[in-house]
C-alpha cells in the first residue's frame, strides 16, 4: 500500500529531524535579528534605551513658547495676554510651532508649504477638552455642560461652534487686562473679614455662613441686583473669579460691549424671540444719532452698552461711578 | 457621564477592539483544548471535529493580534516587543507566549495533515508539486511508521500546547486581574474566569459551526459528537458562570468600599448588558436548555436545536462577558463616585463595522481551508481515497 521506504527506520524520522533543524535555524536567526536590530544600550539601566536620552536631549524642541509666537504675531499675543486665556500657551491649540517658525525664518514660505499656516483647534471637542463641566474640576474653573449652555443662550443649532461667539484669543472680552484685575481674598480664616479673631467659633454664631456667597459681603449690591432684569444670572456669570493661590485670586469686573454681545448679538443660530438681540452696528448708529454722539467713537468705546443699559444690571450709585 | 469623574476618565481608552482581543484568544484556547481532548485524552466522540477545532484554533490565533494592531496603530512597531523585550511586563510577555503557541499549533496541524499533503504531492505536478514538497520540508516519505510518528508528534504537541494555551489566555485575564486600582477587575480569580469562559466560547463556536456547516452542506452529523459537545458545554458553562457569580458574590459579601460603586455599576450602567443579557438570557437560558437536553429524553431534532441555540447564546454570553469586564471597568471613576459612558461608533476606526470585519475574517479563512483540506470526517475519506488509489 505505501509507496516508499516502508520499514526504513532511519528515514522515518527524517521529517521530524527537519522540523527540529528548521526550528533551531529559526531560533538562531531570531536571536541574530534581535541582536542586529536591538538598539545600542538597550537594557543597560533597565528595559529602555539609555542612548535615546542623549538623542532626545540633542533634538530641537518642537514647542516654541508664546514669546516666539509674539515675535511675529504681537497684536494677537497682546490681545491673548489681556484676556482670560492668558495662561494658555498658543501651541496648546495650534500644535507645535517649530516647523512654522523655521519656514518663516528661512524666508516667505511657498503657498503650498504646509508649515505656512498653523492648524487651528476650533472643534467643539477641542474647547470642551478643558471646559466640559466635570464635578472633579475646580469649581471656579470656567466649565459648561454644552446642552445647558446652549439652552441658556437659546442656541437652536447644537452643532454651533464655540468660536461663533467666543474668540479663542479673547474668549470673554474682558474690560480690563487680566493683570489689572483686582485681587480678591479667598475667605478661609476669621481675620479675612473680622478685624480681630473672634472669641467664639463660627459654629456658635447664629446664621454664620460656612461657604461664603457674594451677598455675605456685598449685601447692598446683591440686594439691588435682585430687582434688576438680569437677576436670573449668577454674579460670576460676569464677574469671573480666577483663583491664583491658596489665599487669593482675581475678580474680573466685566462690562465690555463685546461681552454683552455674547448673549445679545443677533445670530442665525439663536432664538432671538427669547433673548433680546441686536445688530450691533445698526443699534449703535441709531443711538449715536439719537444721543447726538459720534458713531465711530461710540463703536470704539468698550463701555458703549453700559451708557444706556447699566440699569439692567446695577444701580450706578452703588458702583462708585 | 454621572457623578464625580476625573478628567482623564471621561474618555474610554480601551475600546471594543480590546473587547474582541480576549474574545478571539478565548476562541483559540477553547478550540485548542477541544482538539486536545481527542488528540491527547482520546475522547473518541470528538473525533469528527478534532481536526476542525485544531485548524480553527490556528486561524483564530492568526487574527488574535489584529484588534490590538488596529487599536494601537503603527503596526510596523509591533515586532519591537520581541526586539527589545521587557520580561517584567505582562503585556510584553504576550509576544513570546503568542509566538511559542503559534509554532506549537502550526506544527501540530502540519504533522496532522502531513499524510494528506504527501498524497496531494504525489498526485500534483509542476509548480504545485514543488510547493507541496517545499511545505513538506522535502520529506515525502509516508508509511505506517511515519504516520505513527506523526500521530505521536500531534499528541506530544497537544500536551505541550494545553499549558501554553492556558497561559496565553490566562495572561489576558491576569492583565485585568492585576490592575489593582480598578475595583471591577482586581481579583486573582480573573484569569481562571477568563480560562473557563474561553473554553466555553471554544466549545460553543465549534458546536455552532459543526451544526451549521453539516446542515448547510447536507453532511452526515455524528449524534455522539453532538451529545459529547452538549455535555462538555453544559459542564464548562456551569463552571464559568459559577466562577463569575462567586467573584461578584465574594465582593458583595466583603462589603468593602468598592462594593458601593460596583453595586451601582451592576444595577445601572451594566444592568442591561450584564444582568439582563449576560446572566439571564445568555447564561440561564443555555443552562436550562442544556440541562433539559442532557437530563430529559427529548426528540433528537429538538435536542439538537436546543444545543444549537445554546451554543449561539453562549457565544454571545462570552462576548458580553468580555464587554462587561473591559468596558465596565472603565465606566466607573477611580473616585468611586461617578461613571462615564461609552458607545462605539458605527464607522469609527475602532467601531462596530471594523469589529464585525475582524471577527468575520477568521471564519472566511476557515471556509478556504475547508476547500483545501475538508473537515468533519471528509478529510479521512480524502486521505484514504488517495492512499487506496495506489
Amino acid at each position: 500500500m505505501w509507496a516508499s521506504s516502508a520499514g526504513n527506520n532511519r528515514n522515518d524520522h527524517a521529517h521530524v529531524t527537519r522540523v527540529v533543524i528548521l526550528l533551531a535555524i529559526a531560533t538562531v536567526l531570531g536571536l541574530v535579528i534581535q541582536a542586529v536590530l536591538r538598539p545600542d544600550g538597550y537594557g543597560d539601566g533597565g528595559e529602555y534605551q539609555r542612548a535615546v536620552l542623549e538623542d532626545i536631549i540633542s533634538r530641537e524642541p518642537l514647542h516654541q513658547g508664546r514669546e516666539t509666537c509674539g515675535e511675529c504675531h504681537a497684536g494677537i499675543l497682546q490681545t491673548h495676554q489681556k484676556d482670560i486665556h492668558f495662561d494658555v500657551q498658543c501651541e496648546d491649540c495650534h500644535g507645535p510651532g517649530a516647523e512654522h517658525v523655521r519656514a518663516h525664518r528661512e524666508g516667505p514660505p511657498a503657498e503650498d508649504d504646509p508649515a505656512r499656516l498653523m492648524p487651528k483647534e476650533y472643534t467643539l471637542e477641542g474647547c470642551l477638552f478643558c471646559h466640559r463641566r466635570l464635578n472633579s474640576r475646580p469649581a471656579d474653573f470656567p466649565q459648561i455642560d454644552p446642552v445647558a449652555h446652549y439652552e441658556f443662550l437659546k442656541v437652536t443649532d447644537p452643532k454651533t461652534r464655540c468660536i461663533e461667539c467666543h474668540d479663542p484669543h479673547e474668549p470673554v472680552f474682558l474690560l480690563t487686562r487680566v493683570a489689572e484685575a483686582r485681587t480678591h481674598p479667598v475667605i478661609y480664616e476669621c481675620v479675612t473679614c473680622h478685624e480681630k479673631r473672634p472669641q467664639k467659633s463660627h459654629h456658635e454664631a447664629p446664621d454664620h455662613p460656612v461657604i461664603f456667597a457674594c451677598a455675605d459681603c456685598h449685601q447692598e449690591i446683591v440686594g439691588d441686583f435682585a430687582g434688576r432684569r438680569h437677576n436670573f444670572m449668577d454674579c460670576t456669570a460676569c464677574h469671573f473669579f480666577h483663583r491664583e493661590n491658596e489665599v487669593a485670586g482675581r475678580i474680573f469686573k466685566n462690562g465690555n460691549r463685546r461681552f454683552c454681545l455674547l448673549c445679545h448679538e443677533r445670530k442665525s443660530f439663536k432664538d432671538t424671540e427669547q433673548v433680546p438681540a441686536i445688530d450691533s452696528k445698526i443699534h449703535l448708529d441709531e443711538f449715536a444719532e439719537l444721543l447726538d454722539l459720534d458713531p465711530v467713537e461710540l463703536e470704539a468705546d468698550p463701555r458703549a452698552c453700559l451708557k444706556c443699559h447699566l440699569k439692567e444690571v446695577h444701580a450706578r450709585k452703588l458702583l462708585g461711578r | 457621564m454621572e457623578g464625580f469623574v476625573f478628567p482623564n476618565e471621561v474618555h474610554v481608552t480601551w475600546t471594543v477592539m480590546i473587547v474582541l482581543y480576549p474574545y478571539i484568544t478565548g476562541l483559540v484556547a477553547g478550540a485548542f483544548i477541544v482538539s486536545s481532548l481527542y488528540h491527547l485524552f482520546g475522547i473518541q466522540a470528538l473525533k469528527p471535529i478534532a481536526t476542525f477545532s485544531l485548524v480553527s484554533a490556528f486561524v483564530f490565533l492568526l487574527f488574535a493580534p489584529l484588534p490590538l494592531l488596529n487599536h494601537l496603530g503603527r503596526p510596523e512597531r509591533a515586532m519591537n516587543i520581541m526586539i527589545t523585550p521587557n520580561f517584567r511586563s505582562a503585556m510584553s510577555g504576550f509576544g513570546f507566549v503568542y509566538l511559542i503557541y503559534a509554532v506549537i499549533v502550526f506544527f501540530e496541524i502540519w504533522f496532522h495533515f502531513r499524510g494528506m499533503m504527501v498524497e496531494k504531492w504525489r498526485e500534483a505536478a509542476g509548480l504545485k508539486r514543488k510547493l507541496l514538497k517545499l511545505s513538506l520540508l522535502g520529506s515525502t516519505d509516508r508509511n505506517e511508521r511515519t504516520d505513527a510518528i506523526d500521530r505521536m508528534m500531534v499528541r506530544g504537541l497537544a500536551g505541550v500546547g494545553i499549558p501554553v494555551a492556558l497561559i496565553l489566555h490566562g495572561y489576558v485575564g491576569f492583565l485585568f486581574g492585576s490592575i489593582k486600582a480598578n475595583p471591577w477587575w482586581s481579583t486573582p480569580l480573573m484569569f481562571i474566569i477568563f480560562i473557563f469562559s474561553a473554553i466555553v466560547s471554544g466549545i460553543a463556536v465549534l458546536t455552532f459551526l459543526y451544526q451549521f456547516v453539516t446542515w448547510r452542506q447536507r453532511l452526515p452529523v455524528s449524534q455522539r459528537t453532538l451529545n459529547a459537545l452538549g455535555r462538555l458545554l453544559w459542564a464548562f458553562m456551569i463552571g464559568a458562570v459559577s466562577l463569575e457569580l462567586m467573584e461578584v458574590l465574594s465582593v458583595a459579601y466583603e462589603q468593602t468600599e468598592r462594593w458601593a460603586v460596583l453595586k451601582e455599576l451592576i444595577g445601572g450602567k451594566l444592568f442591561v448588558s450584564y444582568v439582563v443579557f449576560q446572566l439571564f438570557i445568555c447564561s440561564l437560558g443555555p443552562f436550562l436548555l442544556l440541562m433539559a437536553r442532557t437530563l430529559l429524553r427529548l426528540p433528537q431534532r429538538l435536542a439538537n436545536s436546543f444545543l444549537f441555540i445554546s451554543a449561539a447564546l453562549l457565544l454571545i454570553q462570552v462576548l458580553l462577558m468580555r464587554w462587561n469586564v473591559v468596558i465596565g471597568g472603565q465606566l466607573l471613576s477611580k473616585s468611586y463616585r461617578g461613571f462615564t459612558s461609552y458607545l462605539p461608533g458605527l464607522f469609527d476606526k475602532e467601531g462596530i463595522l471594523v469589529a464585525g470585519i475582524i471577527i468575520i475574517i477568521p471564519f472566511l479563512l476557515l471556509r478556504q481551508f475547508d476547500r483545501a483540506f475538508p473537515f468533519f470526517g471528509r478529510e479521512e475519506k480524502a486521505s484514504a481515497a488517495g492512499a487506496a488509489k495506489r
